[in-house]
């Protein structure tokens, strides 16, 4: 393992800062700006409360990587055979490239899968991590452990940034998320009608966008305007086949999914994923009076493969194709993603037996490479629906 | 009124010329360099014999080349395979075929419609490449390799990489193994491949060999020996996905 030639306790630039291309210099500027505001805490995955960051005075910013031109440097210490987002992310860090993780005073981890676990503790060695047991069976137990590791990182926080968290400011922010989360359904409810509002690829740009937002109450009112450009403007999208895509996480790099479909003809009705509806469909109880109970509650029904046995995802999708009149399930796993490409063959099995709906299972990796294999696949799937 | 079903593989072009539902001509060239040059002067000459103007025919692309040609409409070969395996042989509901460099299994209903499909395209073991480099690193030709292989015993091949499994050849046939042994484990190793993908989803009932490996019996029979079921096929299995093609452009044309 290399040193990162980051600094996440002072503000400063990387030392190869004047090497940067000028849009890159001036994201990192604009980041430092923000970042002198309000700190910034880096996390990898939906489970992480966010409402404990927020409630702490900081910003939640996602810092899962999106390109595979970080993968090389990762694979120094990182198999080859390994979740490109894992190493995707992991590079990113280890080249000092990505401007939130340079300014972030804590990043955030949680053992949700193997890949990451790992990861964490690499990275552990050179900046301050902050690793939350996320307990992977869902039962009264589990329910009492996470409540206890919500309240250990809420202390890690306090520590931090020397403040207090009371459970007022969490429950304030108990409330200001779920607003969050319901304005963004409200937007991705548009794809519901048919032809649909909304086309996949703007579901995922809503969905990218709103985890490396700054601020807020600007984010409500953008996704209020949204909402309302999408249900006002004609109907841009022809009537086509309707698709709910699911699986590993999609991000800039795998989008190409998503283009596949849309190229083929085909609409991304409902995006089930980390970046998409799958932390955003269950609100926090907001009467609950154990606010740290509430996320508990609220977190460990986030349908990831990384739970056993995970229902959760199967009674979401099957809910989701009679709410959204789904013509086809799509369910792309990243190469090496064990869990959830292992899960395939029982959501299969649901899917096209009891559901009665056609599925497609294929895997994508962060290079181009697969994007003709893939666009065949999807193709033909769509000319079977 | 005429359609035309080119079929662009990569390794070789496949053309299908049909009239009113029947098949008037088939014809098959290697791909080369230049498909687009290559369908063009194909679509040429085939207009020239049949005295047919452009107007009156409909083409419909198909194969990894799909895209690169100068079509009316392209579509998948999954389709187009299954589509022209009903054709020849309306009984059929699994079609597997080993191209050159992916395999399929494609699950068709009554009509020849794909119900479900399966594809191996990430990796070349189980696809007609694999079965060319060995060939060539035995110094044998797909043409006579069912005389070569008669009467053999296979060698149990392990590995499950092309680039791996080549070096297990060159190691088997250094230990002094017999050469149609190897030859025969290589055309075991290929079938057993397919059989795994198939297993992936539900067969039904006969199976049906397309794809230019069809041409071989000692391949179909391997795949029977490891699909334990009936595999057919016909002669012009290798002009399935083209065929497929011609179908489908049918109600436009």
């Amino acid at each position: 393992m290399r040193h990162l030639p980051m600094s996440t306790v002072m503000n400063d630039l990387p030392a190869d800062f004047d090497t940067f291309s000028e849009t890159h210099r001036k994201n990192f500027l604009r980041i430092r700006e923000l970042s002198r505001e309000k700190p910034i805490v880096g996390t990898f995955c939906t489970f992480v409360p966010r409402e404990l960051i927020r409630a702490a005075g900081a910003v939640p910013i996602s810092l899962c990587g999106g390109t595979d031109t970080t993968i090389p440097p990762a694979e120094a210490d990182l198999p080859v055979n390994f979740c490109p987002l894992v190493k995707s992310s992991y590079g990113s860090l280890l080249g000092g490239r990505c401007s939130y993780a340079h300014f972030a005073k804590l990043i955030v981890g949680e053992t949700t899968c193997d890949g990451k676990k790992k990861m964490f503790e690499y990275l552990s060695e050179e900046i301050p991590v902050h690793v939350i047991h996320l307990p992977q069976m869902i039962d009264e137990d589990s329910i009492t452990l996470l409540t206890i590791e919500f309240r250990k990182f809420a202390k890690r926080l306090e520590e931090i940034f020397g403040t207090t968290i009371t459970d007022e400011m969490v429950r304030d922010q108990i409330r200001a998320l779920n607003a969050e989360r319901q304005a963004l359904a409200d937007v991705y409810h548009l794809a519901r009608e048919d032809p649909p509002r909304i086309s996949g690829k703007e579901l995922f740009e809503m969905f990218n966008s709103s985890t490396t937002s700054f601020d807020p109450a600007g984010k409500l009112a953008e996704l209020q305007m949204l909402k309302e450009t999408y249900a006002s403007r004609p109907t841009l999208v022809r009537r086509s086949k309707r698709i709910l895509l699911t699986g590993s996480p999609v991000t800039r790099a795998t989008v190409k999914v998503i283009d596949a479909i849309e190229s083929a003809g085909g609409s991304v009705v409902y995006l089930e994923g980390c970046i998409g509806s799958r932390a955003v469909e269950l609100l926090v109880d907001e009467e609950n009076p154990d606010v740290y109970d509430a996320l508990a509650r609220k977190y460990i029904r986030i349908p990831c493969s990384c739970m056993t046995p995970n229902t959760t995802r199967l009674e979401i999708i099957g809910e989701k194709i009679d709410e959204y009149r789904v013509d086809g399930v799509v369910d792309m796993g990243l190469v090496a993603c064990h869990t959830f490409n292992a899960e395939s063959t029982k959501l299969r099995t649901y899917v096209s037996g009891v559901k009665k709906t056609p599925f497609i299972h294929l895997e994508a990796d962060y290079s181009c490479a697969d994007t003709g294999q893939i666009s065949t696949r999807l193709s033909a799937f769509l000319e079977m629906l | 009124m005429y359609s035309l079903g080119v079929d662009a593989g990569s390794r070789y072009t496949k053309f299908a010329l049909m009239q009113d539902g029947a098949v008037v001509q088939l014809a098959i060239v290697p791909s080369g360099w230049n498909m687009r040059e290559l369908t063009e002067k194909m679509c040429r000459e085939l207009m020239q014999k049949h005295g047919i103007a452009r107007s009156e025919l409909f083409i419909t692309a198909t194969g990894y080349g799909r895209v690169s040609i100068e079509a009316d409409a392209a579509v998948t070969e999954i389709t187009c395979h299954a589509l022209g395996v009903h054709y020849l042989n309306p009984a059929v509901r699994t079609v597997i075929d080993i191209g050159g460099q992916d395999s399929k299994v494609i699950i068709c209903d009554e009509n020849g419609a794909v119900a479900d499909f399966i594809m191996n395209d990430k990796c070349a073991a189980g696809t007609g490449k694999f079965l060319e480099m060995m060939l060539e690193t035995l110094g044998e030709t797909f043409a006579t390799l069912d005389v070569a292989v008669s009467g053999a015993v296979p060698v149990r091949i392990t590995s499950t990489c092309a680039v791996f499994a080549e070096s297990e050849v060159i190691g088997l046939r250094a230990s002094g193994a017999n050469r149609a042994d190897i030859l025969a484990g290589v055309i075991a190793s290929t079938a057993e491949k397919a059989a795994g993908l198939a297993a992936r989803v539900r067969v039904v009932d006969v199976v049906f060999l397309s794809g230019g490996l069809s041409a071989s019996s000692a391949v179909r029979t391997a795949l029977e020996d490891r699909l334990n079921r009936p595999v057919v096929t016909s002669p012009e299995a290798q002009f399935a996905g083209a065929i497929g093609a011609a179908v489908k452009g049918f109600p436009a044309s």
